[in-house]
Parts: C-alpha cells; sequence; structure tokens
C-alpha cells in the first residue's frame, strides 16, 4: 500500500524529534550548508540573460587594491605621443615608444584608453593594438589589467601572448580566473603561444595547474617533424619555438635544467621530456598544495583572492553554471581540495555529485577518506555512482573491497554498480581482476558486462575487445549502439562507427578497429 | 494543555504542511493513484523496457536525434571520441525529474546506458520509480504506473540542456514564448494512434522531435525575399518560425547565406577583393548566420531573431548576367557548402 507522503513526513519528525534518526543524507532543494558569499551584490536570479560571467566581471572591473589611479595632469601630452604612434610607420615608431615608456604611469591610463578603442574600432586595426601594446608593456601596471584580459581574445597571437604576458607581471591577481581560463583553451597551434605566456604568468601568483598543460604540450608530437613542403617547414619551426618557450618557462619554474632541445634528435627529445614528466611526478603535490612556495600561502592578498575564486565557483555551481564552476575549481587544484571535501556533504544533490567529480579530476589522494566516509552516509545513487566513480582516481587496493560489494550488490542501482566496476579498473590492482572476470561472465550481457569488458579491453584482454567488437557487428541496433560508445568510451579514438550506418560502412569501421587493436 | 494535544496539534500542523508541500502542488495531481503503486513499483533501467507497450513510439524515438545524441558520429569527434566528459551530462542525462526542471536546472550525466542518449527514462521517469505523463487524463493503471506531471507539457522540461546555448531565453523573448506557444506544440506535433499495444486511438504527440537535422523542417523556418533593382541584388532572409532565432542551439549551427554570379557566358564572377570571407572558396558574395562559440572572440552573434529580416545589398556587375540565391544550413560551421553536414534548404535563380 502506498503511504501518503505527509504522512512519511510526520513519521520522519517523530523519529528525528525522538532521537532516533541516523545520519541523514541531505535531500537535495534546500541549501544549508554556508558556502563562502561573493560579497558584490547579488544579480537577480530572474534575469534570463544572467550567467556566471558577470562574477568574472565583478572580480576583474574591482579596483586595484594597492595601485592609485593615474593623475589627469599631462595625460594631453600622452594622448598626442600616442596619436603619433598610430600615425607614424611601425619602423619609425621605436622612438616614440620608449618616450612613452619614459612617461610612466600616468601614460598608463591613456594606454589603456588607446587599447581600448582600438579593440571597438571599424575597421579594425590589429597591427596598431600590437603596438600600443609594447608601448604599455614598458608602463605595465595593475589597473592596465581589464584591457589586457580583453587583449588576450585578440587576432593577433602576438598581441595575444604579450597580453598574457604583461598579466604576469601586472601584479593583479584579481586576473587569475581569466589566466586559468586560457589554459585548456585553443587547441590551435597559433593559440599554443598564449596559453603558453599565461600559464607562466599565472605562476607568478603561485597557481601552477598550468604546468600538466606545459607537459603535455611538450610531449605532444615529440619528434618534430622533417620538413618537407614550405607549410610544414613553418609549423615544424613554430612548434620549435614554442617547445623552447615551453622549457624556458619549466626551467623558471623548477631551477632545473634537462638539456631538452627541440633541435635534436628524437630519442634525446624522448628522454628530456621524460625527465621533465618524472620532475613534475615527484613536485606536483609540493607544487600544487603550496608548499613549495609557503609566501603563496602566507600572502593574505593572495589567500583572500583564492578564496574568493572559491567562493565563485561554489556560487556558479549554486546557480547551474557547471562549465564555470568546474573549470575553475579544477583549475585551481589543490588549494580548492579542502572547500570540496566540504561540499561532499552539502545539502543540494547536484553540489555533492559535480564536488566528487572535479575532486576525482583533481586526484588528489586528500579525497580518498572522505570518499569512503561519504559512501557509506550517501543515499543519493547519482552522488553515489559520482564519488564511486571519482574514488577510482585516488583509491588503492584497500579501497577494492569496497568497490566490488558496490559493484556485486544487487541493491545498488546500475548506474551506481558501473561507476564502481569502472574504478576497480582504474585501480588496477590484482584483487580487482576477480570481481571484474565475474562481472564479465554475467549473461544475459547487460551494462556491467560491457562495463566490465570495458575494462579488460583496457588491460589488454583480447578477448574482451572480440566481445565488445561482436556486439558492434550486431544485427540489432541497441546492441550496436552500446559496443560502438563502449569501444570509443575504453579507447578514445573513433573509426568512423556509426550504428545507423549502412552494413557496408559498419564493417569497413570494424575492420579498422581490428587492424587498430592489432597493431596496438 | 497537556503534552498528548500540543503532539496531537504538531502532528496535525505537519500533515497539513506535508499535503500542501508533496500532495497539493499543480504538478502532481492527489487524486490519482498510481495503477502499479499497490504493488511493488519496477525498476526502469532502459528505454528498451518501455518498446513492448509503447513500440511506435520508441521507434520513433530510436531514430530520432535524442536517441542519437551519444552515438551520433559528429558528437563524438567533437567531444573528441568522449574525452570531453563535459559532454556527458546532456548527451546522457540522468533523468530530468531527478534534479529539478525548469531554467535555472541542469542535469546530471549517467554512468551506464550511455548509448542511449537522450533516452525515454531522461523525460519520463520520476525519482520515485513512477512515470511522468504530460496527460492529465492518464490512465493511472497502467503497468507503469504513469502520473500527470504538468512541467512535461512545458519548455521546463527541455530547458536544462536547450538553454545551454540560449534557445529557451531566445523563445522567452519570442512572439510565440510570450503567447505561450511551447517547444512541444511545434516539435513534437499531435498525431491520433494508439498510445500504446491495445489501447484505441487519441491524440498523441510524435517522439520524433524534429530540429536542425531535417533539412525539409529547417526549410519552413524562414522565408527568402529577393529584388533587383538600380543595379544591386537585395536579399532578405526573414525568420518566420517566431519561437528561437535562427538557427539556435548548438554552437556548431550555420545558416549561410550563398550568392553566386554568372557573367552571360556562365562564367563564374569572383568575389570583390574586399568581400572575400577567410577560406571562401564558393560564391560571389556570402553572409553567416551564427551563434559563435564563446571562445571564438572574433565572431559576431549572427542569428537572426524571431521575425526579424536580414537584409543585403550587394553591387551587381554592369554586364548581363544570372545570381543564384542559396541557403546553406550546416551542423558544422567549419565545412564547405556541399559537405555531408550541410544541406541546401533553398535555391532561387535571377536574371539581370
Amino acid at each position: 500500500m502506498r503511504v501518503p507522503a505527509h504522512w512519511l513526513l510526520v513519521a520522519t519528525v517523530l523519529a528525528t524529534g525522538f532521537g532516533c534518526g541516523d545520519e541523514e543524507t541531505p535531500r537535495s532543494g534546500s541549501n544549508t550548508n554556508s558556502l563562502p558569499a561573493v560579497d558584490s551584490p547579488e544579480p537577480a536570479i530572474q534575469d534570463p540573460r544572467f550567467r556566471v560571467e558577470w562574477y568574472w566581471s565583478a572580480l576583474l572591473n574591482e579596483p586595484p587594491p594597492s595601485a592609485a589611479r593615474p593623475t589627469p595632469s599631462g595625460e594631453a601630452s600622452i594622448d598626442e605621443l600616442i596619436e603619433r604612434i598610430v600615425s607614424t610607420p611601425p619602423e619609425d615608431s621605436r622612438a616614440l615608444l620608449t618616450e612613452v615608456g619614459q612617461v610612466g604611469a600616468r601614460a598608463r591610463s591613456a594606454l589603456c584608453r588607446a587599447l581600448e578603442a582600438s579593440l571597438d574600432a571599424d575597421p579594425p586595426d590589429p597591427e596598431n593594438r600590437y603596438r600600443l601594446l609594447t608601448a604599455l608593456a614598458r608602463v605595465n601596471g595593475p589597473d592596465a589589467a581589464p584591457v589586457l584580459c580583453r587583449l588576450l581574445r585578440d587576432e593577433l597571437v602576438e598581441t595575444s601572448a604579450l597580453a598574457a604576458e604583461l598579466l604576469g607581471t601586472a601584479e593583479a591577481p584579481w586576473v587569475l580566473p581569466r589566466l586559468l581560463k586560457t589554459f585548456g583553451k585553443w587547441d590551435n597551434n597559433r593559440s599554443i603561444l598564449t596559453r603558453v605566456m599565461a600559464i607562466e604568468a599565472a605562476t607568478r601568483y603561485r597557481v601552477y595547474s598550468g604546468i600538466p598543460h606545459l607537459l603535455a604540450l611538450l610531449a605532444e608530437n615529440t619528434a618534430l617533424e622533417v620538413p618537407d613542403t614550405e607549410r610544414n617547414w613553418e609549423r615544424t619551426t613554430r612548434m620549435a619555438w614554442f617547445k623552447d618557450e615551453i622549457e624556458r618557462v619549466l626551467i623558471k619554474v623548477s631551477g632545473e635544467d634537462f638539456g631538452f632541445d627541440a633541435g635534436q634528435g628524437e630519442a634525446a627529445m624522448r628522454e628530456s621530456v621524460g625527465r621533465w614528466l618524472a620532475w613534475w611526478d615527484a613536485h606536483e603535490e609540493e607544487f600544487l598544495s603550496g608548499e613549495r612556495t609557503s609566501e603563496s600561502t602566507a600572502d593574505p592578498a593572495l589567500r583572500e583572492q583564492i578564496d574568493r575564486l572559491l567562493s565563485v565557483g561554489f556560487t556558479a555551481y549554486q546557480l547551474r553554471n557547471v562549465d564555470n564552476a568546474r573549470w575553475l575549481l579544477e583549475h585551481l587544484g589543490p588549494l580548492a581540495v579542502p572547500q570540496l571535501i566540504g561540499a561532499l556533504d552539502h545539502a543540494e544533490l547536484f553540489i555533492r555529485v559535480h564536488a566528487a567529480e572535479v575532486l576525482g579530476r583533481i586526484g588528489d589522494r586528500r579525497a580518498r577518506d572522505p570518499f569512503v566516509r561519504r559512501l557509506g552516509i550517501e543515499k543519493e545513487p547519482p552522488a553515489r555512482a559520482q564519488v564511486a566513480a571519482a574514488l577510482g582516481a585516488v583509491g588503492t587496493a584497500s579501497e577494492v573491497p569496497l568497490l566490488t560489494k558496490m559493484a556485486e550488490d544487487d541493491s545498488e542501482t546500475l548506474t551506481v554498480r558501473v561507476a564502481a566496476l569502472h574504478s576497480l579498473g582504474a585501480i588496477g590492482d590484482l584483487s580487482s581482476d576477480a570481481p571484474i572476470a565475474r562481472a564479465a561472465s554475467r549473461r544475459p550481457v547487460d551494462e556491467l558486462t560491457i562495463a566490465a569488458w570495458i575494462v579488460q579491453a583496457q588491460h589488454g584482454d583480447e578477448s574482451a575487445f572480440e566481445s565488445l567488437l561482436a556486439e558492434l557487428a550486431s544485427d540489432r541496433l541497441n546492441d550496436r549502439a552500446r559496443g560502438s560508445t563502449a569501444l570509443s568510451e575504453a579507447f578514445h579514438v573513433d573509426f568512423d562507427m556509426d550504428p545507423y550506418a549502412e552494413a557496408e560502412a559498419r564493417k569497413k569501421s570494424i575492420d579498422a578497429w581490428r587492424e587498430w587493436w592489432r597493431q596496438r | 494543555m497537556n503534552a498528548a494535544l500540543r503532539l496531537l496539534g504538531l502532528l496535525a500542523l505537519v500533515g497539513v504542511i506535508g499535503y500542501l508541500v508533496w500532495g497539493g502542488t499543480d504538478d502532481v495531481d492527489p487524486t490519482q493513484k498510481g495503477g502499479a503503486s499497490d504493488g511493488e513499483l519496477r525498476v526502469w533501467q532502459s528505454s528498451e523496457e518501455c518498446a513492448s507497450c509503447h513500440p511506435e513510439i520508441h521507434a520513433e524515438w530510436q531514430g530520432s536525434w535524442h536517441a542519437r545524441a551519444y552515438t551520433d558520429p559528429a558528437f563524438r569527434s567533437q567531444s573528441e571520441s568522449y574525452r570531453k566528459r563535459d559532454c556527458v551530462a546532456c548527451h546522457a542525462p540522468r533523468p530530468i525529474f531527478e534534479t529539478g526542471t525548469g531554467l535555472y536546472e541542469r542535469v546530471l550525466p549517467r554512468a551506464d546506458r550511455l548509448h542511449e542518449g537522450v533516452d525515454c527514462l531522461t523525460c519520463h521517469l520520476l525519482p520515485d520509480g513512477r512515470l511522468a505523463s504530460a496527460r492529465p487524463d492518464v490512465d493511472t493503471t497502467a503497468p507503469c504506473a504513469p502520473v500527470f506531471m504538468k512541467a512535461l507539457q512545458t519548455v521546463d522540461v527541455c530547458a536544462p540542456c536547450h538553454n545551454q546555448h540560449d534557445t529557451v531565453d531566445e523563445w522567452r523573448r519570442s512572439p510565440q514564448g510570450q503567447a505561450g506557444v511551447g517547444c512541444n506544440d511545434c516539435h513534437m506535433p499531435v498525431e491520433e494512434r494508439a498510445p500504446a499495444t491495445g489501447r484505441s486511438p487519441r491524440p498523441v504527440r510524435t517522439h520524433v522531435m524534429k530540429g536542425g537535422h531535417y533539412p525539409d523542417y529547417v526549410a519552413t523556418a524562414f522565408k527568402v525575399e529577393t529584388e533587383i533593382r538600380d543595379g544591386r541584388l537585395r536579399v532578405g532572409v526573414k525568420n518566420t518560425h517566431e519561437g528561437h532565432n535562427l538557427p539556435t542551439d548548438d554552437r556548431g549551427r550555420a545558416l549561410d547565406l550563398v550568392v553566386t554570379i554568372q557573367d552571360a557566358a556562365g562564367n563564374f564572377v569572383p568575389p570583390p577583393e574586399s568581400l572575400v570571407k577567410p577560406g571562401q572558396t564558393e560564391g560571389t558574395f556570402r553572409a553567416r548566420f551564427r551563434l559563435p562559440y564563446r571562445d571564438e572572440f572574433s565572431e559576431i552573434n549572427t542569428q537572426i531573431p524571431p521575425g526579424e529580416n536580414a537584409t543585403f545589398e550587394w553591387e551587381l556587375p554592369a554586364e548581363k548576367g544570372r545570381a543564384t540565391v542559396e541557403l546553406y544550413f550546416k551542423l558544422q560551421p567549419y565545412i564547405l557548402d556541399g559537405a555531408d553536414d550541410s544541406a541546401r534548404v533553398h535555391r532561387q535563380e535571377l536574371e539581370f
């Protein structure tokens, strides 16, 4: 018999009131946890145009705490100088640029205004903008940060890269959101330099979460192609230049030099890349936790900025602006871990799920015990699944029994069991093999079987791979969809497999998969 | 007042509050009792399970782009073969009623059955195991214990995914939004048929959910007006659908207006140097309607708002010739006009 909802409420109130309630899993809807608040006025939530970018702009437009606005006196002559720079051919403007630089801080606001005007100019004049920026480089300061942030998007890579570099020396920690946002963006070659400069700029604020991006870029295409066409020559030269820049930043951050030279042979390059990767493995934790740079946590201004960024991140989650929140907290990395661990107990299901997800992405081992504790009390399947999944990123052999129990417990939902199974695979301990094998032998084939095959295939098991391939060859659309998804999920490669495609196209894809496995 | 009376009063108060909170909302009819709810509710684990009673609707869904949301090769490619996990939430969402409906809600990602994409359970499964129906007169004794949920009739159920690129915001500002014409009214038209095996025919919404993947459907969303006067060609593209911008939603979508001029001998007249767009290989004049990705800083939003007309004027060559006016709807912006993911949705020839 269905019990009316209001009687359930009565029962709950009575049970809690008489002290017989266990630790309750908070339900979504009400927010009882107190997260740090952004102390600027809140926009009206009803505004359909509202986006968390409002917070970015609130942070970025904040007057710099230490720098006084330049006095207006003498700006007319600076404006004249700028007029002359704009109207002078680039090769003749060097002396004028020096002159502007010598004017010092008074020039800064005039240059910023000129740059703002240039950004809005019609027709666009990117070359002129770059020249103005080189002038600003001589008088850089905190109040230049807003326009520098806008210039990160400039169409000229020289401008965007220089803007990123100048943000590092602008002594404006509130620009961190913009810098961080640059790390993972823009995969095309043109923008690599901007990313490198942004990552370097962030290290000036003791934020090192961009270093893995640098290492990935350094390791990518380690063997530079022998240029055989003009286009290839350009590309190779450019990549070599980027790699030299990356190495320069790494040397500066680490104080080490592993002799990377983009012009050396492949074996030597691989070796030095390997040494950089080993160096990061050894020092990652101390860099990301702030131990390496004790001044970062001792610096109250920076600490305050980081706390505000955390606050922005959580507020963004509460406003369901997931992409920005996830991106910001993930990039703050270990600096955000204590807050994220706290958020595992948040009243909102949505925040608990995302806190677990970001903790898993950061991969900080401090989250391991809180994950296990949370799994003991969490009742909501989405959160259980996400915590189980994240545990795979930080767990060890000691978590295998718990994950095995979850994967094999019929009272858990399918999504939780699948997540636990994937985590068993991610931990990769020998003791995980038995539960994975048991799941792989389930018949009829279900989601758990597929998940187990994925894990086994990732570990090199050919029969599991063949089983997934058999799904792909099935006459049933659903099986093909399941098989093609599983294979791409497992290996992140894709041979144009469309489960809806005609048989011949599907066969081509299956052949490509098989050949890929053979070569692998 | 003794303790027993106070407790009784508290119970009554809590009961009333409980009824108002859970029993008396607009969304759930408190008089309804789930048909299967007298026994154990079945645990629904896959959209395949729906096919046995709703074969037609299941087949429609299976052929739809909701079903293909995760397996679609374009999505696979854009998510870098599923490396980008941020995409999972909308391409393989957990049941929407679990996280809430409305403009400011977001969905959570599934860990299982990713291949089913946006499936039946995404929109219909309720947290208590019953199934949501958009019909107030739903037969609650059916095996899946359906219950009327008003949100299913409204944009609130679409918004958590489809407002990621502002479509629902566009709709709210549009004439149709102001008039209360919802997503379902255009994208899920009604057909007379049996809602389930063994049931009598009645008006039932289709689950194909036509959109940008259907060129014929896109072609109903605009009107092209052309005029040649005083040696100039004027082309106007009007968004006649009035429900949202054209194109909308996925920022990969683009609608390209291409005017190709040929001289009297049939030779292609190349664009004037000042009008050449980067990468342009086809067309004498071009214009693009598109919402750029947020990191495409050099692009501006050129979508056509509902009911509005985008007009262009170009100078024609002095000699006689022919102008071909075409519109291409592209699922990815950086492809050639005739590529696989590009469909010509309008073509018109004009002599001058």
